[in-house]
């Protein structure tokens, strides 16, 4: 087996409260693949998910120990530059979040602020992102059009499409789908599937049936432990914890 | 590829795997009665022992379906595709079960001879061969036509086997010594598993208009 492109080592974190988000964390992710954090709240799946580009950083009075490896290299090593680390490693969230303006220019605000500035390049990299988010069709006749003006699922479908214009290696995905309808939702799942051809993704699902549906790989996280983790088509026919068996068949969470 | 498409794919390797399963099948039950005719023991051995494949290809099939329902969550035709599966392998595992059953009878007949063997016992063996092989046509191309017909056909295995009851329990009678009547016993349990190959091979059809129709049926009734 290759080497994995994200490996946990070990990690520890603790909010200023002193609560323990992550005990003792260790997992591989490896390229290409669709890999889900799943589990009841307070598991502590958004909190791996934001370590992998550190936007944890910005909560005050955290403590971490152990290790996040990105491509061999420690993400806390303190010559990493974050700017650069979250162009490598993209977030697209819960709800989507579009900028003000036209669908275009919310694909090329971050292409700019990169030091993209040919026209020509700036449209080849709008249309190559929206086709990889499976959008282009729905939106190339108006491009100049609001991005408030999509639905739910074409919002969201334009956020991974902005973080995709970047040509990230990793995108993170924090629910995508969880305000999206059933036929929105079958959409963003499926971008996703095509998706990890080119990249890896890594997601924090909206259930377990969706984990199951989306993931190649999965971990299953319990107060802040991994109970397990394996191939999805293993885990969610004989997952090997009692405690993951419970979850998956909804007797707790 | 699409997700559509990746689901696809992997119900066509389904098919794929079950129809080279049936084929394991089908050699199993041509070894045993080569075996049968030619009173070959170590052959017969052969069949027992290989049976061990049969029934690793009905649990990989197996794990195979529970990984699909559980990732693709199916609805409509697919579920019906997958449990549909899982039915014939579970078929398909007793059809070899029943090739055993005539392999393990064959030391006994080497050891005690009876002769003749009452020729129903080949009839029956090629005739449910052809079935297996016509309702692995059907299962291959959702022909519910076929199914049918294959079904009509087990009405001639129950005959020859009540032809081949009558023979041996003819020859029992006449055995004379304990030995003998073991002997014919045996070659009456290899009728039976015939018989009931038969009968397997009608489940597979009945499976097979289930998945095309959605609704169960007996598709031979036995009225006898």
């Amino acid at each position: 087996m290759t080497d994995p492109l994200i490996a946990v080592r070990n990690l520890y974190l603790t909010y200023a409260d002193e609560t323990e988000a992550l005990r003792n964390v260790s997992l591989d992710i490896h390229r290409n693949q669709v890999f889900v954090l799943f589990g009841p709240s307070r598991a502590g799946k958004s909190t791996l998910l934001r370590l992998f580009n550190r936007l944890s950083d910005l909560i005050e009075g955290t403590q971490r120990r152990g290790e996040v490896l990105l491509a061999g290299r420690d993400i806390f090593a303190p010559e990493v530059n974050v700017s650069a680390l979250r162009r490598r490693v993209s977030m697209v969230f819960a709800v989507p979040t579009p900028l003000p303006g036209s669908i275009y220019a919310n694909i090329t605000y971050g292409l700019k602020l990169a030091g993209v500035r040919s026209e020509e390049e700036l449209g080849r990299r709008v249309e190559r992102s929206l086709r990889q988010a499976a959008l282009w069709d729905e939106v190339k006749d108006r491009l100049e059009s609001s991005a408030f003006a999509l639905s739910g699922g074409q919002k969201q479908r334009l956020c991974i499409a902005r973080s995709l214009a970047l040509e990230p290696e990793v995108i993170l995905l924090d629910n995508p789908t969880s305000g999206l309808d059933p036929i929105s939702t079958a959409t963003v799942e499926e971008s996703l599937y095509e998706l990890k051809a080119r990249y890896t993704i890594v997601m924090v699902p909206h259930s377990v049936q969706q984990a199951a549906r989306v993931a190649d790989n999965a971990a299953f996280l319990l107060d802040g432990e991994l109970i397990e983790s394996g191939p999805a088509a293993r885990m969610f026919v004989h997952p090997q914890d009692k405690r993951t068996e419970d979850y998956i068949t909804g007797r707790f969470g | 590829m699409t997700l559509r498409a990746h689901f696809e794919r992997k119900l066509n390797e389904l098919r794929d795997d079950i129809l080279r399963m049936a084929h394991l099948v089908e050699a199993q039950l041509q070894l045993a009665l080569t075996a049968l005719a030619a009173l070959d023991a170590a052959l017969a051995k052969e069949v027992v022992v290989a049976d061990a494949a049969v029934n690793k290809a009905r649990f990989d099939i197996e794990e195979k379906c529970f990984a699909l329902i559980v990732t693709q969550q199916p609805a409509a035709r697919d579920l019906r595709t997958i449990t549909t599966a899982m039915n014939v392998i579970v078929d398909l595992e007793r059809m070899g079960d029943q090739a055993k059953g005539i392999a393990k009878a064959i030391p006994r007949l080497v050891a005690t001879p009876i002769q003749p063997h009452p020729p129903e016992l080949q009839q029956m063996g090629e005739l449910v061969a052809r079935m297996l092989d016509q309702v692995m046509v059907a299962f291959a191309h959702n022909n519910t036509d076929l199914a049918r017909i294959i079904a009509r056909q087990d009405d001639e295995v129950d005959a020859l086997y009540a032809r081949a009851f009558s023979h041996i329990m003819g020859q029992m009678a006449a055995a004379g010594s304990a030995e003998k009547a073991e002997a014919a016993y045996e070659l009456l349990r290899v009728a039976r598993e015939l018989e009931r190959f038969g009968d397997l091979v009608t489940n597979v059809g009945e499976r097979i208009i289930y998945l095309e129709t959605g609704t169960l049926e007996e598709i031979n009734v036995d009225t006898r």
